[in-house]
């Protein structure tokens, strides 16, 4: 089978970023062991990062 | 070279569904990518929607629109410089069809750039695929493999699944949300890189939100494999 490459070296996660059928019954993108919810957890950590971004840029 | 550039022809049913494949077969050396394109055959308008495993898809509004377009890159470890070399099938495409007048397809299979690392977008019917990361080619006659066939496979009615009343056919809700999770992605892992060195590099005192350390692996990976999408397919090393 062939494998895909992880800074060009053959690695067994790597063709899972094709495989996304959870991001269609679940909102959710998988990467080998790694989740991340698009419905959930991208907008709780957008508002996060421009809440963070807002203060620092008034701070300055 | 590309020995033939087949076109196969199916007649698809409202809410059937069709998978699209293509075999090749090597004819030794290095591999190639390949374009396959899902079209409206001229003469017909339906109301479908389709959806790849790599490309994109869109609603056709005349005929000879392509509906859905995916690249493949095809090589080691079946490359190999014997003669003949290995037949491969490449991932299907499927397509599916609403409840409409009943609609041709056409499976054209486009040969790309060999080794294809160039930033050369593919414009099927003169539409922009919409994949950033798609660096094949369609430079047609540079790639060493031999397109041996085109598949079109129609399965019986009622086997696609249907989404809740209400909510758009799943094929749609598809490629939008895997065109918005990439964008989303890897723009947001800019922001958290900001916010990471917000501190270091211009001595912000603000705390971290929480969110940012407890996603920021899966985050970090998911938008790596984005941004590098061309290395995790298996294909053609430079």
């Amino acid at each position: 089978v062939p494998l895909g490459h992880v800074r060009e070296e053959p690695h067994p996660d790597a063709l899972t970023i094709f495989d996304q059928q959870r991001l269609l019954t679940d909102g959710v993108l998988l990467y080998g062991r790694h989740q991340l919810d698009v419905t959930k957890e991208v907008p709780r950590l957008l508002v996060g990062v421009r809440q963070f971004l807002k203060d620092a840029a008034a701070n300055a | 070279m590309i020995g033939t550039v087949p076109e196969v022809t199916e007649r698809i049913r409202p809410r059937q569904r069709l998978t699209a494949g293509v075999r090749t077969a090597s004819a030794g050396g290095s591999a190639t990518n390949m374009i396959i394109s899902l079209c409206v055959a001229p003469g017909q308008k339906p109301e479908s929607r389709g959806c790849a495993p790599f490309g994109v898809c869109r609603d056709p509004t005349e005929a000879g629109d392509v509906v859905a377009a995916g690249s493949h890159s095809v090589g080691p470890p079946w490359s190999s410089p014997t003669p003949g070399g290995r037949d491969r099938t490449l991932p299907a495409t499927q397509i599916s069809v609403g409840a409409s007048p009943a609609a041709i397809f056409s499976v054209i299979v486009v040969p790309g750039r060999s080794p294809g690392r160039e930033r050369a977008p593919f414009t099927p019917g003169g539409h922009e695929t919409g994949r950033p990361h798609d660096h094949s080619g369609d430079h047609p006659g540079s790639a060493s493999s031999l397109v041996t066939d085109a598949t079109v496979k129609l399965h019986p009615s009622g086997c696609w699944s249907q989404p809740a009343a209400g909510t758009a056919r799943w094929p749609v809700r598809a490629a939008q949300r895997r065109r918005s999770g990439s964008m989303a992605v890897v723009a947001l892992g800019r922001g958290v890189d900001m916010v990471r060195q917000a501190a270091d590099l211009i001595g912000c005192t603000l705390p971290v939100p929480a969110q940012v350390p407890a996603s920021r692996p899966a985050l970090h990976e998911i938008r790596d494999a984005y941004e590098h999408i061309e290395d995790r397919a298996p294909g053609p090393r430079p």
